[in-house]
């Protein structure tokens, strides 16, 4: 059974643009996929419908067998975590181990366990030693962690991730983005990216790629990449290696040297 | 004229009166029209540099020339503001401060402050708007009604409508798509070009810096590492101690150098690898 299943999804913001247009899709269980999208593209607006802090018009989202209700959605809050794209706006607590321990405290959990819980996931994400420290005092990548460590904590094994890397400066880009990954491969987190960065989706195992509300592509990134008539439809920008590739192969001349040409995309397909 | 740093260090001061040397003895000059790109880590110092530019931040030791104006002043009754007229400085995620009931309104905030009229304000107001590609209609939108890159746009006029000679950006392209982001530096390059603005501008994206930079300074735990042009900065032996990227072009000309035997060539971007790729073929 499918982790997530989405079926004829519809939303709109003023009963007139369809946000989303009959939107159909499965997640398997431990997986990564991203959903990719350029500006306005609705992915975000689909991020937001997963975790029901907007309302589908039609259509049904079932998480772990629970459909998403009026009813179920706290249920399904339990089950499911968001990190946003701006650190600032995300950190609730005055320290970090009060931001951590902020959805533990909503849920009532007591506080000898709650102070356990706070400990132990501090450590998974690596900010044990900055469990007293004030927002001012930490870097973008850093928040974000704090972020991911209040989500894990309240044992959520779904993780959406709405541009979290973003605002962030490259080591805080590439510090979240392994991080991302582990979560993924090592804690077997179902892992949600949402990002209109190409050249970062091509590490994920699935790719859903969005324009005005619509699924145009999805599957194993190789296979989207083939799509590339279709990828240069949605505004998205081509990762720099598949750009070259592409001028290389409408070159009269180049395209007939097969060892340039296949280098190319072996390179351009690397993670 | 430009600005010129001589043997300027700054000090942070932490809680407990620990301090924190963040700029350390440095001199360096930035002349009028030049292109400036600044790189380096998180914590090298860039931010705090170009707060020094139109004096935000004082030198702990040390002066800054700022045009005519030497910081610190050496008379408490000159004025500040003369300065700020003459650098504009765009802070990170500059849409954050935006702050007016309309767009026209907030570009017009900065030109007002400088004791111009309204209707002189305005004027300068609309210039700005028109130089940064916001259209007539929006003026009198809200500023918080319009896309974030859209946002930035009306930031970036409020400083423009002040007329500045020099335009200081910290990561002016942060948070941005590739495509708004590619039009914000052609924006910057058309203000350097035809407007002959002194541009400075913090980026950490190398294929920004070796496309538009025409001087790169390197930061590395308060001092300036390099100082030069992208020619001779990916060939430094120190390149690897700078913690920068090489831009994309750079990296798979080295990759291709390495698997297929291509002659190494110095290559920066898209263009300039693909033109050499043909003149290699074509032979």
């Amino acid at each position: 059974m499918a982790k997530i299943e989405v079926k004829n999804l519809k939303f709109s913001y003023n009963n007139k643009d369809e946000a989303i247009q009959d939107l159909s899709f499965s997640i398997e269980e431990g997986s990564w996929v991203c959903i990719v999208g350029h500006n306005g593209s609705g992915k975000s607006t689909l991020a937001k419908l997963l975790i029901g802090l907007l309302k589908a018009d039609s259509g049904t989202i079932i998480i772990d067998g629970l459909e998403l209700t009026k009813e179920s959605v706290h249920d399904i809050r339990k089950r499911v975590g968001i990190v946003f794209q701006n650190p600032d706006n995300q950190f609730v607590g005055v320290t970090v181990k009060h931001d951590i321990a902020f959805g533990l405290e909503n849920q009532c959990v007591p506080q000898p366990e709650m102070k356990q819980l706070v400990e132990q996931y501090s450590r998974l994400v690596g900010m044990e030693s900055y469990l007293d420290k004030e927002p001012h005092q930490l870097s973008g990548g850093q928040k974000q962690r704090v972020a991911i460590a209040g989500a894990l904590a309240m044992n959520q094994d779904i993780m959406i991730f709405d541009e979290a890397t973003s605002m962030l400066d490259p080591e805080g880009v590439k510090d979240i983005t392994e991080f991302i990954i582990s979560l993924n491969k090592k804690y077997k987190k179902t892992i949600i990216t949402v990002t209109h960065d190409l050249e970062f989706a091509r590490l994920s195992d699935q790719l859903i790629v969005l324009n005005k509300g619509k699924v145009v592509l999805s599957g194993k990134p190789d296979e989207v990449f083939k799509n590339r008539d279709v990828l240069s439809n949605t505004e998205l920008d081509i990762p720099f290696g598949m750009r070259v590739y592409d001028k290389v192969i409408k070159d009269d001349k180049l395209k007939n040297e097969k060892a340039l040409v296949d280098e190319l995309w072996a390179y351009s397909l690397t993670k | 004229m430009g600005i010129q740093f001589n043997q300027v260090s700054y000090f942070y001061r932490g809680v407990k009166n620990e301090s924190y040397e963040a700029l350390n003895q440095i001199t360096l000059a930035i002349n009028d029209h030049e292109f400036v790109a600044i790189c380096g880590q998180t914590g090298s110092g860039k931010t705090t540099l170009v707060q020094h530019m139109n004096a935000l931040l004082m030198p702990t030791k040390g002066e800054v020339q700022i045009y005519e104006h030497t910081i610190p002043l050496k008379n408490k009754k000159t004025l500040i503001g003369p300065i700020r007229k003459k650098v504009g400085l765009v802070f990170q995620f500059p849409e954050y401060q935006l702050f007016e009931e309309t767009i026209l309104k907030d570009i017009m905030f900065g030109p007002k402050n400088f004791g111009l009229s309204d209707k002189e304000a305005e004027q300068k107001a609309r210039n700005a708007a028109k130089l940064v590609g916001l259209d007539e209609e929006i003026l009198q939108k809200s500023p918080f009604r319009i896309s974030g890159g859209q946002m930035r746009r009306v930031a970036i006029a409020g400083i423009l409508a002040m007329e500045p000679d020099m335009l200081v950006l910290d990561e002016p392209t942060r948070g941005l798509d590739p495509k708004g982001s590619d039009e914000m530096m052609a924006l910057f390059n058309e203000l350097h070009v035809t407007y002959h603005k002194t541009i400075v501008l913090i980026t950490h994206d190398m294929d920004i810096v070796s496309r538009y930079a025409k001087r790169i300074l390197v930061m590395d735990k308060g001092k300036v590492k390099f100082d030069g042009t992208r020619e001779i900065l990916f060939l430094t032996d120190e390149f690897e101690k700078l913690h920068l990227a090489k831009p994309n072009a750079y990296r798979m000309m080295e990759h291709l150098n390495k698997t297929l035997n291509i002659p190494f060539k110095q290559v920066f971007t898209e263009e300039e690898l693909l033109t050499y790729l043909k003149e290699v073929y074509h032979e």
